[in-house]
């Protein structure tokens, strides 16, 4: 069931009609059941990995909590995220390992035969995992303390609109709004409304219209290209994929406000940051947050001198990219990402050593501002055009190292003359950035002037039924 | 708002004094029009103007119906404004409730654009064809063309490649004059839907160029969902036809009758986007296409076979001639070919099958249905064909002459008799 489905639609009128008729308590048990629908629809058997985990974090968090002995604690919270990452890295990452591994011996000359599983990855497995590992680390931590209603547990793992995409809302952020009636009011309504209209005009037009020429890119045997169409394909993607899980998360923000509920931002202006630290702040922010909590800093971020940090922000990066699919190319995305954070933060750490003192802390007026402003400019577009690479080796996937090298030559030449996909590509790019430039705006739909909001709403309503795509396709982050 | 209340009284004026100029000076502002861009207007539609004069005026009266629409929304628009600011529980949604209301007002202005050439113009690309568009515009100035009987073209891309309208009408527009309201990949359904949404007179030639690619080619005809709406569920159930509908193609259709800027998406899609974008996957299938004919027939053939669609066309093909007939048009129906490659792998049953229903259809109808094979105008071989269905400009021309030659003695009368 996708949200861009109209039985989704039917199902989601049914929950809302029902929710608002009956007591926080039922709301919970509805809700649960609700979801539960939800997930089983792609296929029921996934019911039962959802219903282990739940159960399994239920039951260690309690236990955690319970347990006097800080060694036995240890222990507990080992064993709970050995459980978790193991049926990740089995329904996951199996086939990858074991084929990677077997080509490694292969490569000193032997030989191993490791069965090849026909495994089928459950929708979402990645976000859900990561949200319960992180209720069982916060209590643990002891910032958090054990759900006691199994109820409210099962709701705040499985709730559907975050369930199979995100945001990977943190236990301290979501469980409380389970546990604790929620409390209307007319602006969350309307605000929610305004989110999912949004995520809808973002999937339906940016998204899933860009798809197709994304897929025509990058099919076997079409690049390389003689003209600046690399770069299109590269800019269309990068706004596809904005469009998708941007979309998603906005529809995600929007059912949970419907609902009382309130998430964490997903995304800001990820097109309109400067540099790769800026970037990780704006771009799957709740991902973000997860590997900096429960990853870097754990590992000890940047506390313990420079080498410590590189090495810290490398497997950040790297684990991040493979959180996203077993795959060299994902891999290679994280590295590249980690370069990237690695190279910008040694530059920043030169800059302040060799030029802080000759920087004049107050800037005289008008036409430094201006400068400063034109700097900015120059560094957003030089860093999307950095981005753009990262994605060609997001999409290209591991099995198309001749496209990606293909991409990377022309990419290099400068485009004497642009395909007819330029206007299309340009004009709904420009359409992603103005609404990631006006990003926080979205989120206080309800205090607007009374004619912006018609004319917005009027506007995104025709957008959707005048330019959209309803083949009900699936968003790409449910494949994590 | 505080500017377009200030605009509300002008426009009402502008309207009225619009009307008023138009119902006593339109005809002869459309003469003098005609005289001046006479010229321009026989060059951009290539001779298809039936009458230029008429043709402005009509245009004229386009507008104004559609400053009048536009000035009628505008005002029930403010109305529900105010009536909403009177109203204390829906300040906090009011630009939500009006923003869906705006949207609603739009799809109603939509739907009478929709009927008129103006409106469609704005999306016409004479290389970059958008077919919808072309063909909503060729519906609007069917009423028109008087004075003279008229011949309808209808079908899908083999109708449109087998028979030039423009020749038609150089050569015999004076007597026939001829349009064409083809679709690509139209089936029999949409073309049943597509007739009842003609206006369609008296005497009308209705000409439709069938072939096994039609019939055996499984189409279900979900693909014209501009024509098929919610009166045409209990013919859809009763012709046998709903379980070989897609839920998503009615589902579609249905969205489409509720809210028509939904339904004519892929012309403003078109506009809006350019066309290599969306005609992409169509482009990439065309490609992907052997270039050796003899293969591409040899694995297209067995594609064709009498499926569960043929009983459902043959149902609705008697239907769409019935109802012609009660109409008092003529319908023509030629049998058509295919590529002789094409022919030789294919099943010879089915051809025998397709004119065994073509020639049950002549007797429908009052005696008002001909069926003719194609063979009668000229038996085509393998250069006379772009690929497997479509002629080429030349073997399109000699086919167009043919069948004049044969309009000529069957339908037109002698020139001065009309």
């Amino acid at each position: 069931m996708v949200f861009n489905s109209v039985v989704f639609l039917v199902f989601l009128a049914v929950v809302l009609v029902l929710y608002y008729q009956i007591k926080h308590r039922s709301q919970n048990l509805m809700l649960v059941l609700a979801s539960y629908l939800f997930y089983g629809w792609w296929d029921w058997r996934f019911l039962g990995l959802l219903l282990f985990t739940t159960f399994f974090d239920y039951w260690c968090a309690l236990r955690l909590e319970a347990e006097p002995n800080p060694t036995r604690k240890k222990w507990f919270l080992a064993f709970s995220m050995i459980t978790n990452l193991s049926a990740i890295g089995f329904f996951k990452y199996y086939n990858f390992f074991a084929g990677s591994f077997e080509r490694v011996l292969s490569t000193f000359g032997m030989k191993a035969d490791l069965p090849t599983l026909h495994i089928l990855l459950p929708v979402g497995i990645s976000f859900y995992t990561f949200l319960s590992m992180s209720y069982t680390i916060d209590v643990y931590r002891g910032h958090l303390k054990a759900a006691r209603n199994p109820l409210d547990f099962m709701l705040y793992v499985s709730f559907f609109p975050h369930l199979v995409a995100g945001p990977i809302v943190q236990a301290k952020d979501l469980l409380p709004q389970c546990r604790n009636p929620r409390v209307f009011n007319q602006d969350q309504i309307i605000n929610g409304i305004w989110l999912c209209l949004l995520g809808y005009f973002k999937k339906v037009v940016i998204a899933d219209r860009l798809s197709p020429f994304v897929d025509w890119g990058f099919s076997t045997g079409q690049a390389p290209f003689s003209d600046g169409t690399s770069w299109l394909v590269l800019y269309a993607f990068a706004f596809q994929i904005y469009g998708d899980f941007s979309g998603y998360s906005d529809i995600a923000r929007g059912l949970a406000k419907l609902m009382g509920f309130e998430f964490m931002h997903n995304f800001k202006a990820p097109y309109l940051t400067r540099n790769p630290a800026e970037f990780w702040q704006h771009w799957h922010i709740s991902l973000s947050r997860w590997l900096r909590d429960y990853l870097y800093i754990p590992l000890g971020g940047n506390r313990q001198g420079t080498l410590c940090t590189i090495r810290n922000l490398m497997i950040t990066m790297i684990l991040g990219g493979l959180w996203h699919g077993a795959g060299l190319a994902f891999l290679a995305w994280g590295l590249f990402h980690g370069i990237l954070l690695v190279v910008h933060r040694t530059w920043n750490s030169l800059q302040r050593a060799l030029f802080a003192p000759a920087i004049p802390t107050s800037l005289p007026d008008h036409s430094p501002t201006r400068l400063l402003r034109c700097k900015h400019a120059l560094w957003v577009v030089l860093f999307f055009h950095i981005t753009c690479v990262g994605w060609l080796l997001f999409r290209a996937g591991s099995s198309q190292w001749s496209i990606i090298s293909s991409y990377l030559v022309t990419l290099c030449i400068m485009p004497t003359q642009w395909s007819g996909f330029a206007w299309p590509v340009l004009w709904l790019g420009a359409l992603a950035l103005l609404l990631q430039w006006k990003h926080s705006a979205m989120d206080c739909f309800a205090h607007w002037a009374a004619d912006r909001q018609v004319l917005a709403v009027a506007a995104v309503l025709s957008g959707i039924a005048s330019l959209g795509v309803f083949e009900g396709s699936s968003f790409i982050y449910f494949q994590f | 708002m505080i500017h377009l209340k200030r605009l509300q009284m002008p426009a009402v004026v502008l309207v009225v004094v619009s009307w008023l100029t138009y119902a006593v000076a339109g005809s002869a502002i459309s003469r003098l029009a005609a005289k001046r861009f006479n010229v321009f207007l026989a060059r951009v539609s290539g001779g298809k103007v039936a009458d230029p004069a008429l043709f402005i005026q009509g245009r004229i009266r386009e507008l104004l119906i559609l400053m009048t629409v536009a000035l009628v929304l505008g005002l029930i628009g403010t109305v529900l404004n105010r009536w909403l600011k009177r109203h204390d529980r829906w300040q906090r949604a009011h630009g939500l409730i009006m923003g869906l209301a705006g949207f609603a007002l739009l799809n109603v202005f939509v739907a009478f654009a929709g009927t008129t050439v103006l409106f469609w113009s704005a999306f016409f690309n004479k290389i970059q064809v958008d077919n919808l568009a072309q063909y909503q515009i060729k519906r609007a100035l069917m009423p028109e063309a008087q004075g003279r009987r008229r011949a309808i073209l209808i079908g899908n891309s083999q109708t449109n490649r087998s028979i030039d309208e423009v020749l038609m009408n150089e050569m015999i527009g004076k007597r026939l004059w001829t349009t064409e309201l083809t679709l690509p990949g139209t089936h029999s359904f949409d073309l049943l839907t597509e007739t009842r949404n003609m206006p369609l007179g008296h005497g009308d030639i209705i000409i439709c160029y069938l072939s096994e690619v039609f019939f055996f080619g499984n189409g279900k005809g979900g693909v014209v969902s501009e024509f098929f709406g919610f009166e045409e569920i209990p013919d859809l159930i009763k012709l046998g036809g709903w379980d070989l509908f897609t839920p998503s193609s009615i589902r579609s259709s249905l969205a489409g009758q509720i809210l028509p800027l939904y339904r004519d998406r892929s012309s403003i899609a078109h506009k809006v986007l350019g066309w290599p974008l969306i005609n992409l996957k169509q482009l990439e299938f065309d490609r992907s296409l052997e270039h050796d004919m003899e293969r591409q027939a040899a694995r297209r053939a067995p594609q064709l076979k009498a499926g569960v669609t043929y009983g459902f066309d043959q149902a609705v093909l008697t239907r769409m001639v019935d109802e012609l007939s009660a109409r008092g048009c003529d319908t023509l129906l030629i049998a058509g070919h295919v590529h002789p490659a094409l022919q030789r792998h294919m099943d010879p049953a089915l051809r025998q099958s397709m004119c065994g229903f073509l020639e049950q259809l002549q007797t429908c109808g009052n005696g008002r249905v001909t069926v003719v094979d194609g063979a009668r105008f000229f038996q085509p071989v393998s250069s006379d064909f772009v690929d497997l269905v479509h002629f080429n400009d030349d073997a399109q021309k000699r086919f167009t002459r043919k069948l004049i030659e044969y309009l000529t003695v069957t339908y037109v009368p002698p020139r001065g008799s009309l």
